[in-house]
C-alpha cells in the first residue's frame, strides 16, 4: 500500500497542504518567496507534487521545476531556504501522525527537486 | 630672603605654566597622529539589544519549536523554565553577549535523546526555528547566517558524533 493510500488518498493530501502552507507563511524567513503569489494556483501544484512523493496516482513531471523557481533564486533563494521547506513538510506530516521512517521517504523524494528548484 | 622665598616658586609656576602645557600638547599631538582606529563594531548582542532581545528571541523560538510535531516530542518531560534558561544563555554566547557559556555538558546533555533517534534532520529543525525567529525579529539574512554558523558548531556534541 502507498504511502498516499496508507494516508488516506486526496482528503490526506488536501489536510497535508492546508497544514504545510499554515506553517511556511508564519515562517518570516522563507514567507517573502509567496508574496504577489496566488496561493490557490500553489496549493494545486503543491497538492501535485505531494501526490506524487506520497506514491498516489500522478502525471507530475517537475518539467518546470527549474524554470518555476528561477526568479526566487534570483531574490536570494538557497539550500536553507529549502531546508526550511523540507522542515514544515516533516513538521505536517508528523503532525498528520506519520511515522519517521514514512517521513524520511516523503522527504528523499521531496529532496531529490533540490538541485532543479535551487537551479543548481 | 623673604623676596627669594616667594620668587622662586613663582617662577617656578611660571615655567610650569608655559612649559607643560607645550609638553602636554605634543604629547596629544603624537597621540593623534597615531593611525585612526575605528571603535570596535558592535557585537549582534548590543545591536540586537541585549539581554531584552535574547529573552524575546527564546520566546518565540520556543513557541515554534513547541508548535512542530517533528520535534516536539523531545521536549515531553522537559522543564522549560530550565530549558529557557539554558537557551538563553546559549543565545547569549552566539550573539556575541558577555556570557560564561563552556557548552562542556553539550554532548552528555543530549545523549538520551540520541538514544531516543534524535538526528541530523532534527537538528536542521532547530536550526531553521532559530532562522524563523531571528527574521521575525527583523534580522538580515547575513546576520541570520553568522548566528546559524555558530549555533552549527555544536552539532556533532548535541548528535554524539
Amino acid at each position: 500500500m502507498s504511502l498516499y493510500e496508507e494516508l488516506g488518498g486526496t482528503a490526506a493530501v488536501n489536510a497535508a497542504v492546508d497544514i504545510f502552507y499554515r506553517r511556511v507563511l508564519s515562517d518570516a524567513y522563507v514567507n517573502r518567496f509567496f508574496e504577489g503569489v496566488d496561493m490557490e494556483k500553489q496549493a494545486g501544484k503543491q497538492k501535485a507534487f505531494l501526490t506524487m512523493v506520497f506514491g498516489g496516482p500522478n502525471n507530475y513531471t517537475g518539467l518546470d521545476m527549474r524554470e518555476g523557481h528561477k526568479h526566487l533564486v534570483a531574490m536570494g533563494m538557497n539550500d536553507s531556504h529549502f531546508e526550511h521547506i523540507l522542515a514544515h513538510l516533516r513538521s505536517t506530516l508528523a503532525e498528520l501522525g506519520v511515522g519517521s521512517d514514512k517521513i524520511q521517504e516523503v522527504i528523499t523524494l521531496a529532496d531529490s527537486v533540490r538541485a532543479d528548484v535551487l537551479n543548481k | 630672603m623673604h623676596f627669594e622665598a616667594f620668587i622662586y616658586p613663582l617662577m617656578m609656576f611660571a615655567v610650569l605654566g608655559v612649559v607643560l602645557p607645550v609638553l602636554l600638547s605634543n604629547v596629544a599631538d603624537a597621540g593623534r597622529s597615531e593611525e585612526y582606529v575605528a571603535p570596535p563594531e558592535k557585537t549582534l548582542y548590543e545591536q540586537l539589544g541585549g539581554t531584552g532581545a535574547v529573552n524575546a528571541a527564546v520566546d518565540i523560538f520556543y513557541r515554534r519549536v513547541l508548535a512542530d510535531a517533528y520535534v516536539k516530542p523531545f521536549f515531553e518531560g522537559v522543564d522549560m523554565d530550565r530549558q529557557s534558561a539554558k537557551q538563553k544563555a546559549f543565545l547569549t554566547m552566539v550573539f556575541g553577549g558577555p556570557n560564561s557559556y563552556t557548552g562542556l555538558d553539550m554532548r552528555q546533555g543530549h545523549k538520551h535523546l540520541v538514544d531516543r533517534g534524535l538526528d541530523a534532520s532534527h537538528f536542521e529543525h532547530i536550526l531553521a526555528h532559530l532562522r524563523s525567529t531571528l527574521a521575525e525579529l527583523g534580522l538580515g539574512e547575513a546576520k541570520i547566517a553568522e548566528v546559524i554558523a555558530i549555533a552549527d558548531s555544536v552539532r556533532d556534541d548535541v548528535l554524539n558524533v
